[in-house]
């Protein structure tokens, strides 16, 4: 697994019998075979070695791409999230920047009830959302929401500008 | 990476059916187990499975990368499943025809395994099939965010998301069933 993301014991238990071994009908594999014997030989597609040159010199350019916007890297930014939310008990930041973890980023509360926190992201795009008391989402005020229906919860756009030099 | 694979790919378009047996009883356990737990009953698992098995062998010869047969043969049965959760319209059912998962002597009381496990399926029934899809990739198939972006079509932010309500909603039911 690429992303490290931790699990609560309650979560990691229930993720362990999910893991378990399922039986299934021990006919399935005769089936299987049974139709696939009906079938005509599968054909090998004949671009696919020209294909496969097409995406080396992709993936070569994609490379160097990525070489020179390394080395232009911008350096991170310090940016504030603030929300004024009086009532609320806690309140967290969820987005892209800490993998959507409600443990990693809780926000201070002044005594005037705005809740805040500073974090320095690098230049880029975040989808984040303010988790209230735990459970209620609410979208950042100041900041765009996301038109995106892959999203059920009010989420809001972050962009973060590189630095001038 | 299996370097088995190719070899197996190979045997398969030259017409060898012993191969397709072979690949069919390797990725069997692991794809069964995903129908299920996304589909939520044997009949349907059993028949996406097959559906699966049947379209890898007839459109083997467009896999590029046959060491990553695997992982290509699982898109196709990823995308069986949202089928069968499309037509049937509903997020999954619970065991209807009986739990078919095999029991683990010496963790648990069989009693409390079994009414644990039937929690469990009822907390993951109850799920949106997306989220329901998005944590069984990440946490049961271990997946990265990256792997399942690209199975899924989905962005990494709504997959993130996705996984983080799948838990809140887990976490949230299980507790329910144990304090209550």
């Amino acid at each position: 697994m690429g992303d490290t993301e931790r699990l609560d014991p309650l979560l990691e238990r229930a993720v362990q019998a999910l893991k378990a071994p399922v039986e299934l009908d021990p006919g399935l594999d005769r089936r299987v075979l049974t139709l696939i014997g009906r079938e005509s030989a599968p054909r090998v597609l004949r671009f696919r070695r020209r294909v496969t040159w097409v995406s080396a010199l992709a993936a070569a350019a994609a490379v160097i791409l990525l070489v020179l916007m390394n080395n232009a890297t911008a350096p991170d930014s310090m940016v504030r999230f603030a929300i004024q939310h009086p009532s609320a008990q806690s309140i967290t930041i969820v987005g892209d920047f800490n993998d959507w973890d409600p443990a990693l980023t809780p926000m201070a509360r002044s005594s005037d009830g705005e809740w805040k926190a500073d974090l320095e992201l690098a230049p880029g795009r975040y989808h984040y959302s303010y988790l209230v008391n735990g459970s209620t989402w609410v979208a950042d005020p100041v900041r765009p929401a996301i038109p995106d229906s892959d999203f059920d919860a009010p989420t809001s756009l972050l962009t973060v500008q590189g630095s001038s030099p | 990476m299996d370097d088995h694979l190719p070899v197996l790919v190979r045997r398969v378009l030259d017409g060898d059916v012993d191969a397709v047996a072979t690949l069919v009883a390797r990725f069997r356990p692991r794809f069964g187990r995903y129908a299920f737990r996304m589909l939520g009953n044997r009949e349907d698992a059993e028949e996406a499975l097959q559906d699966t098995f049947v379209r890898m062998y007839r459109r083997i010869g467009t896999c590029r990368e046959p060491a990553l047969v695997e992982a290509w043969a699982f898109r196709i049965l990823v995308n069986r499943c949202r089928t069968a959760m499309g037509k049937s319209g509903r997020a999954g059912h619970l065991l209807a025809h009986g739990d078919p998962e095999r029991h683990d002597p010496g963790v648990d009381h069989p009693a409390e395994a079994t009414a644990w496990r039937e929690e469990i399926d009822r907390a993951l029934a109850a799920l949106p099939a997306d989220q329901r899809e998005a944590f069984l990739l990440r946490h049961v198939e271990a997946l990265s965010y990256g792997e399942m972006a690209e199975l899924t079509g989905a962005g990494l932010s709504a997959l993130k998301m996705r996984v983080m309500r799948a838990c809140e909603s887990l976490r949230r039911e299980l507790e329910g069933a144990r304090d209550g």
